[in-house]
This record gives structure tokens, C-alpha cells and sequence, in this order.
């Protein structure tokens, strides 16, 4: 299997071979990212700067088949998503480095996304469960998930540090997560 | 992992055609940091007989003046 492995040829991340698969890819991890993310402009950021580090890293991948380049992109797209969660904000390297704008999408096209993506539904369920939390972890995680705010904007309006607020979303994150068992690593990307 | 046509959704669509520019705007440029490693290669060689000219005649010099 290894010489077999070893005689077939590589498969180059090329402009032609990356077209087609963003072609063939990208709305898929859209709404991948954007189930993770529970937002669909964030989705459509970091599925470009996927794909922009995808090309600007592409003598690093090893693979030997289109599979396995399509394994790698959702490897850089998982990376992208917890850089995002970690840091509040969408990294955007590769795409100043390839000299390209991040994508516009329409209200439309973000409203098609968040469909996809299940997202309204799945917003319309942490809230039917948010009643199992603390009132102090309620207000967070609305403030998080359904307001959209961002940790250092919580912080300043509840008047704490921004660490103490990860950590109440993450509280209720969890507690959340054992109640949505379906969504529970959709959930647990956010914390 | 999910296949779906790009129609839905446009301005990714309009977006892979910006990538698909750049990208190939790049491979139509050659590296310009420390140039192609066979040009590299040789730049080294280079400056290693330039060196060792350097350090014969050096010595010739100082032989001389012994």
C-alpha cells in the first residue's frame, strides 16, 4: 500500500485545481463554517481566507488525491474557525497577501446562507433552552448568540472583565450543549 | 463535507473568480525573494571561489613580504 502510495503522483494545489474546488467546495463549507460560526457574513470571510491560505500554503500539502486536498482545505477551515472563536475576529493574511477583497454577499445571499445553515433554527432553539441557565448566564449567552456581540463589547456592558465573560458562555455554553445533543459541537465551537 | 452549485449564492461565485485572478496572477510571477534556488546555487558558488581567490592571493601577499 506505502509503494503504491508512494508511485502515485501528488496532487499541486494549482489556480485550476483550486478553482474546482472552490467551485465545487465552497458553498458547502460556507455552511459549515457558518453552522460553527452562527453567522453568515463571518462564513463567507472565512471561507475565502480558507481558500486564499489554501493557495498561499500550497507547496505544504501532501496529498495525493482531490479527496485529500478537499480533507485539507476543511482542516485550514476548522483552524480558521477556532482562531475566530478564540480571538473575536476573522483572520484575513492570505487574502491581503494574494491581494484580494474579502467577498460582498447581498442580504439575500446571507439570509440563503443562514438557511443552509440551519441557523434560524438553531438560534430558536438555544432560546427555548436558555431558561435551564442562570440568570447571569442567560444574559451573556444572549448577548453573545443572539445579539451578536462581540466579548469586549459584552465585557464593557456588564461591567466585567473580558475573561470572566468567556467563561460564563462557556458555563452556559456546555450546560446548553448537554441539553442541544443534536447541535452539541455546533454549540461547543462557539465557547 | 457537501458538493452544492454556486448559483445560490453569487457573490461567492463572483469571489472565486477574484481568486481564481490572483492566483493566477502569482504563478505568472516568478519568486523574486533570493530568486530560483539553481540561481541561488550558483550565487553561492560564486561567492565561495571569490572567497578562496581571496584568501590564495592573501597568502601569496604575505609570503612575499616574508
Amino acid at each position: 500500500v506505502l509503494r503504491r502510495r508512494a508511485e502515485s503522483p501528488r496532487f499541486a494545489i494549482t489556480s485550476d485545481s483550486l478553482d474546482a474546488l472552490y467551485r465545487s467546495h465552497a458553498p458547502g463549507m460556507a455552511v459549515y463554517i457558518a453552522r460553527k460560526t452562527m453567522d453568515a457574513g463571518i462564513a463567507a470571510d472565512l471561507t475565502a481566507e480558507t481558500f486564499a491560505q489554501a493557495f498561499t500554503n500550497r507547496r505544504q500539502f501532501r496529498g495525493r488525491s482531490r479527496e485529500e486536498a478537499v480533507g485539507w482545505l476543511y482542516g485550514i477551515a476548522r483552524h480558521q474557525v477556532s482562531h475566530f472563536v478564540r480571538r473575536d475576529r476573522a483572520e484575513a493574511r492570505a487574502l491581503e497577501r494574494l491581494g484580494i477583497q474579502r467577498p460582498h454577499l447581498t442580504d439575500d445571499e446571507l439570509g440563503r446562507l443562514e438557511d443552509l445553515a440551519g441557523i434560524s433554527d438553531l438560534r430558536r432553539r438555544i432560546a427555548s433552552h436558555l431558561g435551564d441557565l442562570s440568570h447571569e448566564q442567560q444574559e451573556a449567552l444572549r448577548l453573545r448568540v443572539l445579539d451578536e456581540l462581540t466579548y469586549e463589547q459584552m465585557a464593557e456592558h456588564l461591567g466585567i472583565n473580558e475573561q470572566a465573560v468567556r467563561a460564563r458562555v462557556s458555563r452556559g455554553m456546555r450546560t446548553l450543549a448537554t441539553r442541544l445533543k443534536g447541535d452539541a459541537r455546533d454549540i461547543r465551537e462557539l465557547m | 463535507v457537501s458538493e452544492q452549485p454556486l448559483p445560490d449564492l453569487p457573490g461567492l461565485a463572483r469571489w472565486g473568480d477574484e481568486l481564481r485572478a490572483a492566483t493566477e496572477r502569482v504563478e505568472r510571477t516568478p519568486a523574486r525573494r533570493g530568486g530560483r534556488p539553481r540561481r541561488r546555487g550558483l550565487a553561492v558558488i560564486a561567492v565561495v571561489v571569490a572567497l578562496l581567490a581571496l584568501v590564495v592571493e592573501l597568502g601569496r601577499t604575505l609570503a612575499s613580504h616574508a
